[in-house]
């Protein structure tokens, strides 16, 4: 395998976490490669281990087995390789929107003159502009996700993680937030695992999209997405290629959901 | 301009509204006098108080400096004390479970049957007095922090791990941030309370400070002087209040943009 030109690698994969006597494997034995500039896709079962695997790839989980490499080299246990979004926006209250979106530039010791200077010019191609002294408190929700995104693009690492950035939008609000997300992937050129539960938000935004299965979770499917690009417009989703792969990834995923709700260790 | 005039409403509606019920009640109070004939060194009418107050205004002053200059130099050793302890209990597993429970039982000693003792060890000087203010305003404060130190928000906290932010900085930006909004309330709640301890440190031996006069003005059934050191008392509570809750909009200005 030319490991050369991979960005992401996960080489057999395998946590489990121990609980009061009890022990949950949450991934086991996944790999997956991912080439520099690529959007993929995760999708799976609630508590199928998408998160601990997004956490093994940004360094907060150690993988009990198996490694995980950037660039060809391994990160395990190993943080500041990666941006990191998550769901919630995790904006700091006590900073201005300009000082949040350059704290993760800021943690990580880069020249603090140039990330400001970058902030200001990017305002508005994250719509911020006029709000760069405001609290976090003024933003409306769609607002405080680019703001979280602007920081994760400042951060200026190849590798954005992002686990259901859009989970707690509105409908309208997310399917505006997808399209300008590939502008902002397509400008930056940047490589982008994104988590989420939404099958036609993995389909329109990725080259590629992973099903996990139950609890421990393993790949079940890598489902490549032919579509063409630029795919500045929902128009695409109602296309028949798009109703296919939407089948192929339903089928793959009804399998599983149904296995979780046919099993008790849902619970568990 | 509609935000502004909001604002003129409603500081209006915070000065105005207790000042109207403030009112109402002195005027009762001067009424019932004089209905009921009560006689000044029982309860003297708000209007015998403010004569006395403007009679004493000198000697209330220097008493007024007396106890405030104590009050203040208690309520720092309390905020330093606080914040040593508060770090120490939030940060240091193992002390926290040592000191914890210590600190909620000394609680339940009342701080005026220990304060005699502050008088044989440190003498009739400035000390047991800024002891006493100190001992009432430090739980509030300590509590308070150890809250706050231990409120971060655990996904933030892993945000700034994810970006391989240090101790130092993670303090810095995440927690002592985070903490702030809860020092603030201790804040107010200590300056509110100092006055007390303060109050108590004179009871137990001084010759100086609004507590003294007190005590003297009782003894000398003076009951007009008594009313007016306690009103000026009140006056320091607030006042104390006031500027903990400057301080507040100062530091945590966050907060202030959020209610608005
Ligand atoms: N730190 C932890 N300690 C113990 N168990 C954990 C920990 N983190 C995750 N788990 C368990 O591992 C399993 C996988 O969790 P994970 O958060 O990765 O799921 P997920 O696929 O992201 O779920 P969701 O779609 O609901 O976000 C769950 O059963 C969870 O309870
Ligand atoms: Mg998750």
């Amino acid at each position: 395998m030319a490991t050369d030109n991979l960005k992401i690698q996960l080489r057999n994969v395998s946590k489990a976490f121990a609980n009061k006597g009890s022990i949950t494997a949450a991934v086991e034995d996944v790999s997956l490669d991912v080439r520099p500039g690529e959007f993929i896709s995760i999708v799976g079962p609630s508590g199928c281990g998408k998160s601990t695997a997004f956490n093994i790839i940004a360094g907060l989980i150690r993988p009990d087995v198996g490694d995980v490499l950037i660039d060809g080299r391994s990160v395990a246990g190993r943080q500041g390789q990666v941006g990191y979004m998550l769901q919630k926006d995790l904006l700091l209250p006590w900073r201005t929107v300009l000082q949040n979106v350059t704290l993760g530039a800021e943690l990580l010791n880069r020249s603090r003159a140039a990330t400001q200077r970058e902030a200001r010019d990017l305002m508005a191609t994250f719509g911020l502009q006029g709000f760069e002294n405001a609290w976090p408190s003024r933003l409306s929700g769609g607002m405080r996700q680019r703001a979280a995104l602007m920081r994760t693009v400042l951060s200026h690492q190849d590798v954005m993680l992002l686990d259901e950035p859009f989970g707690a939008l509105d409908a309208m609000t997310k399917s505006l937030m997808q399209e300008w997300l590939l502008e902002i992937w397509t400008r930056f050129n940047r490589t982008i695992v994104f988590i989420t539960h939404d099958i036609d938000e993995a389909i329109f935004l990725s080259d590629r999209v992973y099903v996990m299965t139950t609890r421990p979770g393993r790949l079940k499917a890598s489902i490549d997405v032919n579509l063409p690009r630029p795919r500045s417009s929902h128009e695409i989703t109602t296309t028949p290629e798009f109703g296919a792969i939407k089948h192929q990834l339903l089928t793959a995923l009804r399998d599983e959901i149904m296995k979780a709700y046919g099993s008790p260790k849902l619970q568990g | 301009m509609e935000r502004s005039d909001n604002r003129l409403a409603r500081i209006l509606g915070d000065f105005v509204a207790p000042m109207i019920v403030l009112g109402a009640f002195f005027m009762l109070w001067e009424w019932l006098c004089v209905l009921f004939k009560v006689p000044v060194f029982v309860l003297p009418k708000p209007s015998d108080i403010a004569a006395q107050i403007l009679k004493d205004r000198w000697l209330l002053w220097q008493h007024f400096q007396f106890t405030l200059k104590n009050v203040i130099f208690g309520f720092f050793l309390a905020f330093v004390v606080a914040m040593i302890l508060g770090f120490l209990v939030s940060h240091v597993r193992l002390i926290n479970r040592a000191i914890y429970p210590l600190l909620v039982a000394s609680q339940t000693i009342p701080v005026i049957a220990i304060a005699p003792v502050f008088i044989i060890w440190f003498g009739y000087g400035i000390l047991p007095k800024v002891i006493t203010t100190a001992l009432i305003c430090f739980f509030p404060l300590t509590i308070n922090t150890i809250t706050g130190f231990t409120s971060v928000d655990p996904e933030i906290k892993t945000l700034f791990r994810a970006y391989n932010g240090g101790w130092f900085q993670t303090f810095t930006k995440l927690t002592l941030p985070s903490a702030l909004p809860f020092i603030m309330s201790g804040l107010k709640i200590s300056a509110t309370l100092s006055v007390i301890g303060g109050v108590i440190g004179e009871w137990i031996g001084s010759e100086m400070g609004l507590g003294y006069l007190i005590i003297q003005a009782g003894a000398q059934i003076q009951t007009a002087r008594l009313f007016g050191a306690i009103t000026v008392l009140a006056f320091m509570g607030i006042l104390l209040f006031l500027a903990a809750s400057l301080l507040e909009r100062l530091v945590t200005p966050w907060r202030e943009a959020h209610r608005a």
